[in-house]
């Protein structure tokens, strides 16, 4: 066993051995949630609250519902409306986005793949554009969720739709692989710095009340759908 | 559906584990951990008819510890204190915190992979089904961390002599 792996399991053991001595903090865990404001600051539990759907237009987007929603599993919940072609959802009547230049050749034909896609209300297409480790929402859930929400009376293949017709930018992934994610919006580290041209854009799928509350919140943490270099699509997903 | 509070005392312990791991202190490790309870306690008729709540609460944890919100307000929290008397030290030995200051240096993912592999002692299938991502992937973040980690270490080392 190597040092690296060595201090690592050592350093685990501590930590675990440490929490171990520790009985459960006094969480009100019995409490309503209307009482457990003491438990961060203010600030920090705006932030979470935010982030987590306690506020669901973030989500939702235009007054939907969304957040965290759960890995639902059920063939009945995930068998998707798309199997009439003339079916309707909420993509129905949104325009179809125009192309987008300067885009490398994989990820042009993912994000046309996927307008098409959502267009046609074809969530098995959807679905199968979204490969390993897609995400539709933090707490879990893949592209599976997009049919839920469109059976739900929720759907977003809209807001996605939407959103691959803003303008794109590119943001590291960390490991030195660019992403390319929609709307450009989601790129900038403040919402201050957002130029106004690409916030009007967001006008498209958000409020005004609804962007304030997203200014508030210090940077877009709104819908938003990324494709890697390779042209595999990573997320659709909204929040922190 | 097991209750909540029993949910809460089976998992608190494991779950602080991971989140000291990945927090600056044990004090933000314990907000961390409360503030996942909590989201859990609010959706808890949803979240306990998932296949795994635990899984789902280390993915709230994981990604809430790692959000550049998370960041922030544990920088809002530290000004907050600065002018009060400190809290006690974590428990922790300068050698276990010094790997988790190494740790915290990664990248986000690279970071969560660690700290579920190392402290929550879950395998490979059990990560790739909190982080959303392959076991591979798994495996990669694990790789590059240990690489980074060798080189970042071997010089905190140094420091300390």
């Amino acid at each position: 066993m190597n040092s690296v792996e060595q201090r690592l399991r050592s350093a685990a053991e501590e930590t675990r051995q440490l929490v171990n001595r520790r009985l459960p903090a006094p969480l009100a865990t019995s409490q309503p949630a209307s009482k457990l404001g003491w438990v961060a600051s203010a600030a920090a539990f705006a932030v979470v609250a935010i982030a987590f759907g306690v506020v669901p237009w973030l989500a939702g987007g235009n007054g939907q519902t969304g957040g965290e929603a759960p890995p639902l599993t059920t063939p009945a919940d995930t068998a998707g409306p798309s199997d009439d072609p003339n079916v309707s959802c909420s993509s129905t009547d949104t325009p179809f986005p125009s192309g987008a230049e300067g885009l490398p050749p994989n990820v042009a034909r993912t994000r046309d793949a996927i307008a098409a896609a959502a267009a046609g209300c074809d969530v098995d297409a959807i679905e199968a554009l979204a490969g390993d480790g897609f995400t539709t929402s933090f707490g879990g859930g893949g592209a599976e969720n997009i049919s839920v929400w469109e059976k739900e009376g929720t759907g977003q293949l809209g807001t996605l739709l939407r959103i691959l017709d803003m303008s794109y930018a590119t943001v590291d992934d960390g490991q030195g692989d660019q992403i390319y994610v929609w709307p450009a919006a989601f790129a900038y580290r403040s919402w201050e710095e957002i130029p106004a041209e690409l916030i009007d854009e967001l006008r498209e799928i958000y409020t005004q009340r609804e962007l304030d509350q997203l200014a508030g919140l210090g940077s877009y943490g709104g819908w938003r759908a990324g494709i890697d270099e390779s042209g595999n699509w990573l997320f659709f997903v909204a929040g922190d | 559906m097991a209750s909540f509070e029993t949910f809460y005392r089976h998992e608190y312990r494991s779950t602080l584990g991971i989140a000291i791991s990945l927090a600056s202190d044990t004090a933000a490790a314990e907000d961390l951990v409360q503030e996942a309870f909590i989201s859990a306690h609010r959706q808890w008729d949803r979240v306990s008819q998932y296949d795994s709540p635990r899984a789902w609460l280390r993915r709230v944890l994981v990604n809430r510890a790692t959000s550049r919100h998370r960041r922030l307000a544990a920088e809002l929290r530290a000004v907050a204190r600065m002018g009060r008397p400190h809290p006690a030290p974590p428990d922790l030995s300068p050698e276990t915190a010094g790997v988790w200051e190494e740790v915290h240096r990664l990248p986000r993912r690279q970071q969560q992979a660690v700290a579920l592999y190392y402290v929550g002692q879950l395998s490979m299938v059990e990560i790739a089904d909190v982080m959303g991502c392959s076991e591979g992937a798994v495996k990669s973040h694990l790789h590059r961390a240990r690489e980074s980690l060798r080189g970042s270490l071997a010089a905190w080392n140094e420091e300390e002599l």
